[in-house]
């Protein structure tokens, strides 16, 4: 019938019409309004530098470096009280002082969280990385880096709370939160750290241009290992990655161990890992970290946290020179000649996170200032070389390495012979050595002697309870208590 | 006497007048019902006349109704009349030997037109007839006889005839439940066919009332429909259909204008609305699948008639008075507490330069206008409606304004008897000059010891405060935001055989907003000279272009058969696709050198020191989307009502993996009066049983919710080059999708006393399942949230709404209706999520928490217990850190014996739990009357300014002030003088019950004597809205429209208003 042909004409038109306008596969998808995770991978220019770069940022953050990093790395020591005045908490840093934290200690909860994102952006990147479309030898590259800063994360992780969560990919769904959401052990997290260590020592190069001054090195992920091992008691491992740094000629002992902390000792010959901080526009410091140590008092320049100890200041041999590049006293002229309060409340303040506001890059910004922190300097690897040969009985190796950090102190090489006697003489140097470097409380606690020393002081220290930190009480809450809490403190 | 029934449905014009039938053996009603089927014509009978048994025997091909009905109506006493509506009216043949007395007349209806087609009926008998074209009518009838009057649509009049013979009869248009005729999704139904619940409103209720949006003015109107206005000028009210259905996704309803779906309906001209329909459970909301959870709004604009040219005037002009503030410590006063606050005597008498009351600084009766001019008629093939409309509207605050133009283009043309074609279109344009409505809550805290202008008319300041002067702020504050709006409609309609038709349907939605905010250089000065804190030192401009276009094309088959006389079918089903789109363009520039001239910015100013943005950002609101509807209508016999609905939606904010989503729902209805056995009944003249399920969702997610994106600016250095990191640093839900309301719904339809009392029952069971909930979770270098569909939410309740009509002589009618709805809110489940907190109080604390077993957006606050008088009472009881004498003693709800945030209590929330409505006209000869109440119960609100006094020397209350505890005062209610931040406490939640006289109107027709009337119709009115609030809030307004999750929360206040206007509708 020409009637039914002339509908069925009308209608397979409009139906054609509709089709044109709606039924494309790609009608019911936006084109997203930002910069897109595909933009960003597949940009060949810079879109793994910036991948990269996103996970050394978190080494300038506030929550990894900064006050509560200091509160629990050294106010907790015997090498620092928690300055400032009578009467400030810095939060909770007087209870760290004390040790009267409990889990919902701020402390706990910001390097928790400081790390993680930092482990989080580093899985991002290596989810992406093996996928961009770069030459093999930089993606290699940009992979050993992202491994080793996961590998850093994870070691201030469990250093504080022991066993952690493993977060070895990307989450991506409820269920991966929930199973993620709870902890490995201390030794899990060992094993996965030397992995991406190992990889990392392959694929990083020996030497750092200087434009890429900042970005890690092969000699990095070594020392890290090295570290990672000695606190394991891993002696001989430890022992053949010292004599590969050693080995390997890139770093020696700069003469005036003053200078390693001021701005002309940045990126020095013993420099193994730093993180790049820069003091003019535009800025990028690690958040607070001067100013926050910085001293108090008329004309004061910042906080006053993190203030040495007494029983740090008279741990020092008469003469080490050390003492005086390391404490800075009230009243005192500093290098630049800028005079410490006489009115500053507490007797001294830390050298090492000093930044000269006229003999150095300064450009009025206290918060991000140009203070590099050295994370790994050649000095380090010398102690754990005179350790380990020590513990592996080479009492003469182990002098060779330890009298090289004496002699630049300004000290007679020691000769001592027993083993037992050795281990005690680097103990005490390595105090003294690497002070105010986010080492002491971790250093106690591998030796065993936390309890002994911080008793001493009148600490209520207890062990097992306090060998490790508690788990912060919001993150367990947030995991609906899956992650589990450390002894004593449920 | 027996119930009349009036077989008879609004009579068409036009259509086929040849008849080709067939009976054999029919009885005569089954006769005419089939030629109802089969023709335009319509019979109206006494069904007490057709008593015989006789059956009929015929065939005609191509015959007139003269020769069917000669056929017909053989022996059976009956003859017929036919009116020029196709309208049949069968009578008696013997009439005239019980009838003595002619009478004549004519009915009209409000507005004095003709009603063609009225049924005259002598009560008590079978002698009757109906108006011809003109509403002219004449008749034979005992001379005692009472007559009863009545039109479909409009109110019964009975009239005794007490030997008058001429009559002029008025009807009043009243709504039936049975045959008003309402519009669905993609279509129309009669009320009575429906199996789901919905709300009709009539355009003549709303168009008199100076609202800017029809949503403002339907508050109170329907059951289950919750209306918060915020009474600021310009702004949209926010309304709950059933209950806050949703956490985090949208909680507004969807609006849809002439078949096109909006967001926003403050363009469209209340006089331009023909009706407002709102659909509340699954039945009737599930045609629109994923946007429908909750509730739609279904708005239709006039078209023109065919019959009547006519031209129609309103206007309305009046003044709004703020009627309501709060009384605020003088000079003297503010000086006493701050200083006592401060614990010093910072505030010296020589500070006090002189008192000011801040709102009378910054206020003014506000003058209104509003004018709307139509003009709509019709010829055989086309029908009209053009009209044009002014509202000019000043703010109570200083130098605010508003105004909007409209015009309206409706037209519809019938091409050839099978198609047609139409459009409605509409244009608004509006201009608003802006000033900050946060300058009331500056005038709240604004210190009352100085001036507006120092002497020499420079601003005034003071440096006891640091608010400011709000008059300086309001002055120099140039800010103006203006903007057309064009939606339009072009659709379709193809007739392809009888019954089946095609609809397609084409609309966009262009707007395009304008604004700028210009701040000149300006200081205050101290009164001894000085420069105060309150300046701008460089002159800056910003200026933005919104654009946004949405388009939506619909194409849908209808098919609408009678299958003999026992089953009917209508069925719907289509396709719909549509996008919206938009961007929005800023430009500002801050370098002290724009002239106070806006002729003179040209905006490109230098980039000097200031510096100058230019930046384009998408509008959030972008989707593409695609459905597929299909609905199925079934009626058996009349009484059986079946409804099937499905929708398939396609949405550009879901992830690829769930883009899908379907949407099913059933209705059942029975029309219980038509059953046998009520036939003999008196109580009900109509019962109907409903009750429906179905699933529908919300989509409001925004876009690209499920989809990762990096986040920049994450720095480093690599030598001395600076890198611009950029990573994930969170975790979406890659499978995020809608929200599911699970909707059950049972409800009873009725009327009853002569259909003077109707009325409808409904309860509902909502549950909203897969809903949006924020998940905290733990930081594992994934960020501290989790969005999914985690929670579910239960809205249940009971809505009831009556309506009565009555008649009481030919001069009076009345008629009230009420409305009422309970409700209960409350959170089922949030999954593996944690309590959400909100309601910002401005000062770092939260007052809400949205948990497991509570409603959303609960108040969660400290319990207070008095107030500590003495230090031993601070000592002896568990106590915040620093608390004093003077302070709250706070209930250790937990009795740890310490006061924590685990002492806190769940002080109800802002979602009431019952609300209501009551509207009252009476008619009497010319003046008629009307009243609007709305109210709310239940709820509560939180005063969050009465603690916003942290910081600065804010002002405090007459009463807090006046009343606050001193030292060994034993005052045990109000707290000391305090400059601190406040504890979140029950001191500050009050009850948020409410009742408001929303609008009293009274109005008077004017009748003219003469033959050609200048007028058909004139009407002149005065109304008053909103002269009474009854309420124990102490703060502003109970009415604080929020978030889902903070609502209630009075942060920054909004003086109420009333406004009095006198009107004029004139029609030609």
């Amino acid at each position: 019938m020409p009637y039914s042909k002339k509908y069925f004409f009308i209608f397979t038109s409009w139906v054609l019409m509709i089709s044109i306008v709606s039924c494309k596969k790609s009608f019911l998808t936006e084109e997203p309004r930002t910069v897109t995770i595909d933009g960003l991978i597949n940009n060949p220019t810079n879109g793994a530098q910036r991948l990269i770069g996103s996970v050394y940022s978190k080494l300038y953050a506030w929550e990894v470096h900064s006050f509560s990093w200091n509160g629990i790395s050294s106010i907790t020591s015997d090498d620092a009280d928690k300055g400032g005045i009578n009467g400030d908490t810095g939060v909770d840093k007087d209870k760290l002082d004390s040790w009267t934290f409990d889990a919902n200690g701020l402390s706990f909860d910001e390097v928790w969280t400081g790390n993680f994102e930092g482990i989080g952006r580093a899985a991002y990147a290596l989810k992406f990385l093996p996928t961009m479309n770069i030459p093999p030898a930089e993606r290699d590259r940009y992979i050993g880096e992202a491994r080793l800063l996961r590998a850093y994360f994870y070691w201030n992780l469990v250093r504080i709370y022991g066993g952690v969560p493993k977060i070895d990919r990307v989450l991506e769904s409820q269920e991966d939160l929930i199973a993620a959401s709870t902890r490995a052990t201390a030794e899990e997290i060992y094993a996965f750290m030397e992995t991406d260590l190992e990889d990392a020592i392959l694929k990083l190069p020996v030497s750092i241009a200087v434009s890429d001054r900042g970005r890690v090195s092969k000699g990095a992920a070594q020392a890290l290992l090295a570290k990672v091992s000695l606190y394991q008691k891993k002696w001989s491992k430890a022992k053949s990655l010292c004599d590969a740094l050693i080995a390997s000629n890139q770093y020696s002992l700069l003469n005036n161990y003053a200078l390693l902390w001021r701005e002309v000792g940045e990126f020095s010959s013993e420099s193994i890992w730093e993180v790049n901080a820069v003091g003019s526009t535009p800025n990028l410091g690690i958040e607070g970290y001067f100013v926050t140590q910085a001293p108090q008092g008329a004309g004061g320049l910042g906080w006053g946290f993190n203030s040495p100890s007494a029983n740090l200041y008279n741990a020092y041999e008469p003469g080490d020179l050390r003492r005086d590049a390391t404490i800075m006293k009230r009243g005192q002229i500093l290098w630049d000649g800028y005079p410490v309060s006489l009115s500053a409340p507490n007797q001294y303040y830390n050298y090492k996170s000093y930044v000269s506001k006229t003999q150095e890059t300064f450009n009025g910004e206290d918060w991000q200032s140009n203070k590099n922190l050295r994370l790994f300097r050649y000095g380090e690897i010398l102690l754990i070389k005179a350790e380990v040969e020590n513990e592996l009985n080479d009492t003469t190796a182990a002098k060779v390495a330890l009298n090289q950090l004496r002699v630049r102190a300004g000290l007679q090489p020691v000769n001592v012979i027993s083993q037992t006697m050795m281990r005690n003489t680097i103990y005490k140097e390595r105090r003294v050595e690497m002070a105010f470097e986010h080492d002491r409380m971790f250093d106690l606690r591998r030796t065993g002697r936390a309890a002994s020393v911080l008793q001493a002081l009148g600490i209520a220290y207890q062990s097992p309870k306090h060998d490790l930190f508690p788990i912060p009480q919001n993150q367990r809450n947030k995991s609906q208590n899956r992650i589990s809490q450390n002894f004593g403190y449920q | 006497m027996g119930v009349f029934f009036l077989m008879q449905i609004n009579a068409r014009a036009s259509g086929q007048n040849k008849l080709t039938l067939e009976f054999k053996n029919t009885a005569l009603v089954k006769a005419l019902v089939v030629i109802e089927d089969k023709s335009d014509y319509h019979f109206v009978y006494n069904n007490k006349m057709i008593t015989g048994s006789n059956k009929i025997t015929a065939s005609f091909k191509e015959a007139s109704l003269q020769e069917v009905m000669g056929k017909l109506l053989i022996g059976t006493g009956l003859s017929y009349k036919l009116t020029e509506t196709n309208l049949v009216i069968l009578y008696k043949d013997n009439q005239d030997e019980i009838a003595d007395t002619r009478i004549s007349g004519r009915v009209t209806d409000e507005n004095g037109n003709a009603l063609s087609g009225a049924s005259i009926q002598v009560k008590g008998s079978n002698i009757g007839t109906s108006t011809n074209s003109n509403g002219e009518f004449s008749v034979t009838v005992p001379e005692d006889a009472s007559l009863l009057i009545s039109y479909v649509g409009y109110g019964s009049i009975e009239i005794s005839i007490s030997g008058k013979t001429v009559f002029n009869i008025s009807l009043q248009p009243i709504t039936k439940i049975s045959d008003a005729v309402v519009v669905v999704g993609y279509g129309t139904s009669r009320k009575r066919d429906l199996t789901g619940a919905s709300v009709s409103i009539k355009g003549s209720e709303i168009a008199n009332l100076p609202a800017l949006s029809a949503t403002q003015a339907i508050q109170g109107k329907a059951a289950g429909v919750q209306i918060i206005n915020s009474g600021a000028p310009g702004s949209a009210p926010s309304v709950r259909i059933r209950g806050t259905g949703s956490i985090l996704g949208g909680v507004e309803p969807l609006y849809v204008v002439d078949g096109i779906i909006t967001q926003d309906i403050r363009n469209i001209n209340a006089a331009d609305i023909l009706s407002i329909d709102v659909l509340k459970d699954a039945s009737s909301t599930a045609i629109y699948g994923a946007r429908a959870a909750n509730g739609v709004i279904l708005i239709t604009t006039k078209a023109g008639s065919k019959t009547k040219f006519t031209i129609n005037y309103n206007a309305f002009a009046g003044v709004r008075l703020l009627t309501r503030k709060v009384d605020m410590a003088g000079p003297n006063l503010f000086a006493v507490y701050s200083n006592e606050a401060a614990n010093a005597p910072a505030i010296l008498a020589t500070d006090i330069t002189g008192s000011t009351d801040w709102y009378d600084a910054i206020t003014r009766p506000a003058i209104f206008q509003n004018h709307s001019l139509s003009v709509s008629g019709g010829k055989n093939k086309y029908r009209y409606f053009v009209s044009g409309g002014y509202l000019n509207e000043d703010g109570i605050l200083l130098d605010n304004n508003y105004q909007r133009l409209t015009l309206r283009l409706n037209h519809d043309y019938a091409i050839t008897s099978k198609l047609k074609i139409g459009n409605t279109v509409g244009f608004s344009h509006y201009k608003s000059e802006n000033k900050p409505f946060s300058l009331f809550t500056s005038a709240y805290n604004a210190a009352p010891l100085f001036n507006t202008l120092n002497a020499d008319g420079t601003y005034s300041n003071t440096d006891k405060s640091n608010v400011g002067n709000p008059y300086a702020t309001l002055k120099t504050t140039n800010s103006r935001s203006y903007g057309i709006r064009g939606t339009g409609v072009l659709w379709g309609e193809y007739q392809i055989i009888k019954g089946l038709s095609f609809r397609s349907s084409f609309g966009i939605d262009a707007e395009q907003n304008n604004g700028w905010n210009y701040t000149p250089v300006y200081a205050t000065f101290l009164p001894n000279g000085i420069v105060a804190g309150q300046k701008n030192e460089k002159a800056d401009l910003n200026f933005s272009k919104d654009s946004v276009y949405h388009w939506t094309w619909d194409n849908f088959f209808t098919y609408d058969k009678k299958l003999g006389a026992d089953h009917a079918l209508k069925l719907t089903g289509g396709h719909t696709s549509e996008r919206r789109n938009g961007w929005n363009n800023n430009a500002s520039i801050a370098d002290g050198n724009v002239p106070n001239n806006e002729n003179a910015w040209k905006l490109n100013f230098k980039d000097t020191a200031g510096g100058q943005q230019n930046v384009r950002t998408p509008i959030g609101n972008y989707f593409h989307r695609e459905s597929y509807f299909i609905r199925a209508n079934y009626i058996f016999r009349d009484k059986y009502l079946v409804n099937a609905t499905y929708r398939r939606d396609g949405s550009s904010n879901f992830s690829p993996s769930n883009k899908w989503g379907d949407f099913p729902a059933v209705g059942l209805g029975w029309i219980i009066t038509k059953e046998k056995f009520m036939e003999n009944q008196k109580l009900f003249d109509y019962l109907k049983l409903r009750t429906s399920y179905g699933h529908v969702g919300n989509d409001v997610v925004g876009a690209g919710a499920f989809e990762l994106s990096p986040t920049e600016r994450l720095y480093s250095y690599f030598g001395t080059n600076r890198i611009d990191g950029a990573n994930v640093t969170g975790i979406k839900d890659p499978k995020l999708k809608w929200e599911v309301a699970k909707e059950f719904d049972i409800g009873i339809e009725f009327s009853t006393l002569n259909k003077k009392l109707t009325g409808e029952i409904d309860y509902y069971h909502k549950n909203a399942t897969d809903a949006l909930y924020i998940i905290g979770i733990p930081a594992l270098g994934f960020g501290n949230q989790f969005v999914t569909n985690a929670a579910d939410i239960l809205n249940q309740g009971v809505e009831l709404s009556l309506g009565w009509n009555s008649t009481i002589n030919k001069n009076t009618t009345y008629s009230l209706k009420g409305n009422v709805t309970f409700n209960k809110n409350k959170v089922e489940n949030i999954g593996i999520g944690q309590s959400l907190f909100d309601g910002s109080l401005g000062n770092g604390n939260t007052s809400t928490i949205t948990t497991v077993g509570q409603e959303i957006g609960t108040f969660w606050v400290y319990k207070t217990n008095g107030i500590f008088q003495t230090d031993a009472e601070v000592n002896a009881y568990p106590h915040l850190v620093n608390a004093q004498p003077g302070d709250f003693r706070i209930v250790d709800n937990n009795g740890d014996g310490s006061i924590n945030e685990q002492d806190k209590y769940f002080a109800g929330s802002y979602q009431p739990k019952v609300f209501y409505g009551f509207n009252a006209s009476f008619n009497w000869k010319q003046l008629d009357f009307g009243l609007d109440i709305f109210g709310n119960a239940g709820n509560k609100v939180y005063n969050a300014k009465k603690g916003l006094r942290f910081g600065g020397n804010y002002n405090v209350e007459f009463d807090v002030a006046t009343n606050r505890w001193l030292p060994g005062s034993g005052k045990n209610d109000n707290p000391r003088a305090f400059n601190g931040t406040a504890t979140v406490s029950d001191y500050y939640v009050e009850s948020g019950s409410f009742v408001r006289i929303n609008n009293i109107a009274v109005g008077y027709t004017f009748k003219s004597k003469r033959d050609k009337p200048a007028f058909k119709n004139l009407r002149v009115y005065a109304n008053a809205q909103n002269p009474f609030l009854i309420s124990s809030y102490t703060g502003f307004t109970p009415e604080l429209p929020g978030s889902a999750t903070a609502s209630g929360i009075e942060l920054n206040a909004y003086p109420i208003s009333a406004s009095y206007m006198l009107g004029v509708n004139v029609q030609f």
